[in-house]
């Protein structure tokens, strides 16, 4: 009752509304906070990134002051600056490996811990740590050291699980070298890759808990094996979840990118904080920002494309 | 034509069986099998369990070792001589209840805001669409991919002289330092932009989908407005996903130090702290220096060295402290996590 006396007594014109009209209008009204922020804090900023970049840009009271210099904060970027190109060039080499081991590496997990069995809930639980223990986005290379994933990535738990054994094996079976390489790195990496594939491992989990169970009974009634039965069922179905985890996975990757040279550890956003704020030069920062941007978008566009075409959608 | 074959040769060998012996031969292998692969399983779940459990229990051991025992191989996972005094040492050279305090109020109250700016703009997008919705979730989709990074500097500066619309210019004569006070933090967030909130309006979309449309048209005929829907029959029936979005968005907070560094740097928040304690400055730890600054308030009794694995170990225990609320919080709220990680079927 009260909420039909309201309606009455707060405007008649709201009252006279279609549907349709209404649902606009509440649409946008509960989306507004959000455009408000995007015009505010992301948009604007990003317009004016770009334009820093082809600027020289100092701080001084109550603002900014911009000299026009067009490409050089880039060419600086590229050809001066010791550490960015290579900071660049290494993160796309380096993404694509461990983005490739990540998804596989979650997609088993997930069905490993999906379907029933005792002990299930204390399992999940187990594989759910990862995300708790501290990679995640934004991840600490800002700050210097990312303390929590070294002790999780280095340190004697590599050695302990001897690597070293499994190399020799490989090595003297006749494998081509490059393939041992890439083996023994993803198993001494094993530690990283678990650390940070607890998100994909939990989307993909909800992945495979979406999928119908009446197409895994179809295909147990045509006598499939397990086998197929991963191919021509799981893997279809959770094709959509490839490609969400990939594009997380990468964008992880950047973010938290970074490398040895010379003994001192260089993180990408690190770099680009240490660019603009501690040697004051921020066009060059904000340059670096946009390359760094560039990259992510057209990588990412270019993985989603490649992948959207073997992707399944059921409806 | 694959499967019509098979299911010939498995209908002959059923009947091969059945008219050979009287022992229903197939059912039983193919109880060994599901045995086998019951096993197969389990040890791969224990494997990886240790492997993702070891850093944490090695933290705990360390912990508890007494510091003149660092080192030493009389003992693998229970120490030879337990002690609490590192942890006692850790907590007040981290002010601990204090900082404790603070990063999980600030922690909270940036969660809540992400939830209801990402519930409601996750609710706009999955049912209240309008003409250009569409385009606008595009845009969601782009600010997940590019990096906060980029707008570091841009955001930075406005923070230092805010001001919205000219309203505080115009009522205090001076625009505002944002800098330095948690309130950036929170206008970030509940405005959107902050910490993966996209991702998290991304979530709320896939799951406010895959609730029942009809209870919602149910409402709408029985006269309820838009809003009443969603505070009344939408939220309630959403626990597992705000549960789910809360849990991520607390933890990726609590770990996050891009935000705090950028807009807030204070000592308060443990992660910021822990980063702080490990970073290394000229030849002498940082831990060495927090211990003299505070050597006032630890007791004579406490054992304490001032050598590199003492140090080491001091850092161990500083991260243990660090992520010991979140583990803690976790396991309280795991079973609802899990339920609504499986409701939400972040489907693509």
């Amino acid at each position: 009752m009260s909420i039909r006396n309201k309606k009455q007594k707060g405007g008649s014109w709201y009252y006279r509304l279609e549907l349709s009209k209404k649902t606009r209008l509440w649409g946008i009204l509960f989306l507004l906070p959000w455009l408000l922020g995007f015009f505010l804090f992301f948009l604007k900023p990003l317009i004016e990134t770009v334009v820093y970049s082809f600027n020289t840009v100092k701080v001084i009271e109550g603002g900014i002051d911009l000299d026009f210099i067009g490409w050089k904060n880039y060419i600086h970027a590229f050809t001066i600056d010791t550490v960015f190109n290579r900071l660049i060039l290494t993160m796309i080499t380096k993404t694509f490996p461990q983005v490739l081991i990540v998804i596989i590496f979650s997609l088993l997990a997930a069905i490993l811990i999906n379907g029933r069995y005792p002990g299930r809930s204390i399992a999940r639980t187990i594989f759910f740590i990862p995300i708790i223990m501290g990679t995640n986005i934004a991840e600490a290379t800002l700050a210097g050291k990312d303390v929590i994933s070294q002790e999780i990535a280095g340190g004697s738990a590599t050695k302990a699980f001897g690597s070293g054994v499994i190399l020799d094996v490989l090595a003297n079976a006749g494998l081509p070298l490059e393939i041992v390489g890439y083996v023994s790195g993803a198993v001494s990496g094993i530690f990283s890759i678990l650390a940070i594939s607890g998100v994909p491992t939990l989307i993909f989990l909800a992945g495979l808990q979406s999928i119908s169970p009446s197409l895994y009974e179809v295909a147990r009634m045509e006598g499939s094996t397990s086998y197929e039965t991963f191919w021509k069922v799981t893997l279809p179905m959770v094709s959509p979840m490839v490609l969400v985890c990939t594009v997380y996975s990468i964008i992880d990757a950047f973010f938290r990118h970074n490398i040895m040279i010379n003994g001192t550890r260089y993180g990408i956003v690190k770099w680009m904080r240490t660019v603009a704020f501690t040697q004051a030069n921020y066009g060059l920062s904000a340059a670096m920002a946009v390359v760094y941007m560039a990259v992510s978008i057209l990588v990412v566009a270019l993985v989603s494309y490649l992948i959207s075409k073997v992707v399944f959608y059921y409806d | 034509m694959i499967n019509t074959e098979t299911i010939q040769k498995s209908q002959t060998v059923s009947e091969e069986s059945r008219s050979t012996r009287k022992v229903n031969l197939p059912a039983i292998q193919k109880r060994i099998k599901a045995i086998l692969s019951l096993l197969f399983r389990y040890a791969l779940i224990i494997c990886l369990s240790y492997m993702i459990l070891y850093p944490l229990l090695q933290m705990i051991t360390t912990a508890l070792t007494h510091p003149y025992d660092i080192g030493s191989t009389a003992s693998v996972w229970i120490p030879e001589h337990i002690t609490l005094d590192n942890i006692k040492v850790a907590t007040i050279i981290m002010d601990y209840p204090k900082s404790l305090l603070y990063s999980l109020t600030s922690t909270f109250v940036i969660m809540l805001l992400q939830l209801i700016n990402a519930s409601f703009a996750g609710y706009s997008f999955a049912r209240l669409k309008f003409k250009g919705s569409g385009f606008l979730f595009g845009l969601v989709i782009l600010t997940i991919i590019v990096p906060p990074t980029t707008m570091m500097l841009p955001q930075y500066v406005y923070f230092r002289n805010f001001d919205l619309f000219g309203i505080f210019s115009f009522l205090t004569g001076h625009k505002l330092n944002l800098l330095g006070k948690p309130a950036s933090m929170c206008l970030l967030a509940i405005l959107g932009q902050g910490l993966n909130s996209s991702l998290f309006i991304y979530i709320f979309r896939q799951f406010f989908r895959g609730l029942p449309k009809e209870l919602e048209e149910a409402a709408y005929v029985d006269g309820a407005g838009f809003l009443r829907i969603f505070t009344s029959i939408v939220l309630p029936a959403s626990k597992p996903g705000f549960i789910t979005v809360g849990v991520l968005s607390f933890v990726w907070n609590w770990n996050d130090t891009y935000f705090p560094l950028l807009f807030n740097p204070t000592d308060r928040y443990l992660r910021v702290q822990l980063n702080s304690l490990a970073a290394s400055s000229g030849g002498s730890s940082q831990i060495q220096l927090a211990i003299g600054n505070a050597v006032s308030k630890i007791s004579p009794d406490i054992v304490r060295l001032s050598t590199e694995p003492y140090d080491k170990m001091m850092l161990t225990v500083c991260k243990l402290l660090t992520i010991l609320p979140l583990i803690i919080i976790f396991l309280i709220v795991q079973k609802q996590f899990v339920e609504g990680v499986e409701r939400s079927g972040i489907v693509g």
